[in-house]
């Protein structure tokens, strides 16, 4: 299995990028909420650590799983690396899945010192308790959004130009987020043509919302184990169709 | 050029800002109109522009709603009076609350804030927000009582002892609604049922804020007592001797030493001369010439009645 080196070569790539350097940003971010924000949130303090740091979390997640993503294939065809390494008993299926589970194992990384990262700052203010575990399944639902993206991203950049591949990956991150409101749009519209696209898109596109339980964890609440089960399940289907099509796509790719 | 001439060039350019940006901040101060504005009113309009990141908006306008209501504390002159914000002129503060619980449905704080605050400055908008907050979140048993609060100061006994009710058939409720629930019915305007109420929010608040007021309201109703108190014990004085006492320390020196023991008993202060001192210490303004004793203009217990 040629998948493993390939991740872990983009792995070691990315950290030579200074990708996780972002962490230094994300906890000096947490400690300065942390200092000022129980001055004035008027008890609030734990939420909104819960509230910033997941969020950051994501966004930052976001923006390495766009950034990174759509220079996975990009480059090595910029640079002309693909063509020793499709020169060798490589399959193309496997350099793409390769690429994408070393970003992928680079943002679990990233994800997962963050979340110890917003652990600690709630043990800090607040003392041992249950809120510090709390986050860790909204954690692992960021996680699998991030993979997601991820997969999107590749998906572009196997096709289109860097820069075209994150306007058309952040498109897709806001109309994801923007699910609920287009199915209700489906529902409420009156035209049926337009009802059946909204529909269509809805079912087809990848629905980010699933994903996203920051503020329910930050009001105390903890993301169920069926709930948890549906996304991860949700997860796998999207990064199987987001992956074949980029294998697809991939293959046909003529690089002479 | 040589490097010297460009260091102190360097220098004198960044120390000659930091007198002209002085000025020009003196001279800003002066002219500006800082205006209370909300760019975006709709909570609704603003979690779809957050992305889904809607609970950090929320948290956003929470801090934006505390610095406001800050803000227009430091504005009042003379002494604050917390338990009557009627004359601040807090427009936004509906608004900024209503976008943080519309951005964050069990943002609890949030209701529990407007509980407090917005009856002063429309009862029926207060009443409103609180109901909302119930809709969103029909388990928090805390927000049937700020409900049954804000009915109660507004003398509405029925509904505020249906709210204290509601609240109590909530599972892990605590009992203390079922007795408001009664007390409200049987004697809902006394002060006893302030005290117990305000007693009961310093219990159970988890904010310090809401537990602070509580503590000033305690403190004003322990005041109110005393001042009572020692009007009747005045009465008495002047009935038995035919004049007022010298002072107040001389009023406690005649009293039975039982009775100055049961004063102390009940919370009542004193100070080395058995002057009777307010909760916060201070000692209570007396009027020889008309017998009256009154709070001392230092004092920090602000009266509220009901």
């Amino acid at each position: 299995m040629k998948v493993v080196p390939i991740a872990l070569n983009t792995f070691r790539e990315s950290v030579r990028d200074r990708v996780l350097y972002n962490l230094i940003l994300f906890v000096l971010m947490l400690v300065g909420a942390s200092l000022v924000l129980g001055e004035l949130s008027l008890s609030q303090e734990t939420k909104i650590i819960v509230d910033m740091g997941l969020s950051a979390m994501s966004i930052f997640g976001v923006l390495i799983a766009i950034f990174i993503g759509i220079g996975l294939v990009y480059k090595e065809i910029d640079k002309r690396t693909i063509y020793s390494l499709l020169a060798k008993p490589i399959e193309r299926y496997e350099f793409i899945l390769g690429k994408y589970f070393g970003l992928c194992f680079t943002l679990l990384v990233n994800t997962l010192l963050m979340a110890l990262a917003v652990s600690l700052a709630l043990l800090v203010k607040s003392g041992p308790g249950a809120m510090q575990w709390r986050i860790m399944p909204a954690a692992y639902l960021i996680f699998l959004e991030l993979m997601v993206v991820t997969a999107l991203a590749l998906l572009f950049s196997s096709f289109s130009s860097p820069a075209l591949s994150a306007l058309l990956s952040f498109f897709l991150f806001i109309i994801g987020r923007f699910s609920a409101d287009l199915k209700l749009f489906a529902e409420t519209v009156g035209s049926g043509a337009l009802r059946v696209l909204c529909q269509t898109l809805y079912y087809a596109l990848p629905n980010l919302a699933n994903f996203n339980y920051i503020r329910e964890t930050a009001n105390g609440q903890v993301a169920s184990g069926r709930m948890i089960g549906a996304a991860t399940l949700c997860a796998a289907l999207y990064i199987t169709v987001l992956l074949s099509a980029t294998v697809l796509i991939f293959q046909r790719r003529n690089f002479k | 050029m040589k490097t010297w001439l460009w260091t102190a060039l360097l220098i004198i350019s960044l120390g000659a800002g930091i007198p002209l940006q002085r000025w020009m901040d003196g001279q800003r101060s002066s002219a500006a109109v800082i205006e209370d504005s909300l760019y975006i009113a709709s909570g609704r309009t603003l979690r779809r522009l957050s992305l889904g990141y809607d609970g950090l908006m929320a948290d956003l306008y929470w801090l934006r709603t505390i610095q406001y209501f800050g803000g227009k504390m430091e504005q009042v002159k003379g002494r604050i009076n917390i338990n009557d914000v009627s004359s601040w002129r807090l427009d936004l503060l509906e608004p900024l609350l209503t976008i943080t619980t519309e951005l964050d449905p069990n943002y609890i704080a949030a209701y529990r804030f407007g509980a407090i605050f917005l009856p002063d400055l429309n009862p029926e908008a207060g009443i409103r927000f609180v109901q909302r907050g119930i809709e969103n979140n029909p388990q928090e048993w805390r927000l049937y009582g700020d409900l049954g609060y804000i009915c109660w100061k507004q003398k509405r006994f029925q509904e505020a002892s249906e709210a204290y009710g509601k609240g109590a058939q909530i599972a892990g409720a605590p009992a203390w609604l079922k007795t408001m629930q009664a007390v409200m019915r049987l004697k809902g305007g006394d002060r006893e049922t302030a005290r117990e109420l305000f007693q009961r929010m310093y219990d159970e608040s988890e904010d310090a804020y809401t537990r602070q007021l509580s503590l000033t309201r305690l403190k004003s109703l322990q005041a109110e007592d005393e001042i009572a108190l020692l009007g009747r014990l005045l009465n008495a004085y002047r009935e038995r001797h035919g004049s007022c006492p010298a002072s107040l320390a001389a009023l406690v020196k005649a009293l039975a030493p039982s009775l100055l023991q049961q004063m102390q008993q009940g919370g009542m202060q004193f100070d080395d001369t058995l002057a009777p001192l307010d909760p916060d210490g201070f000692p209570y303004a007396y009027n020889p010439a008309e017998c009256t004793v009154a709070l001392n203009e230092k004092t920090t217990i602000v009266r509220w009645r009901f």
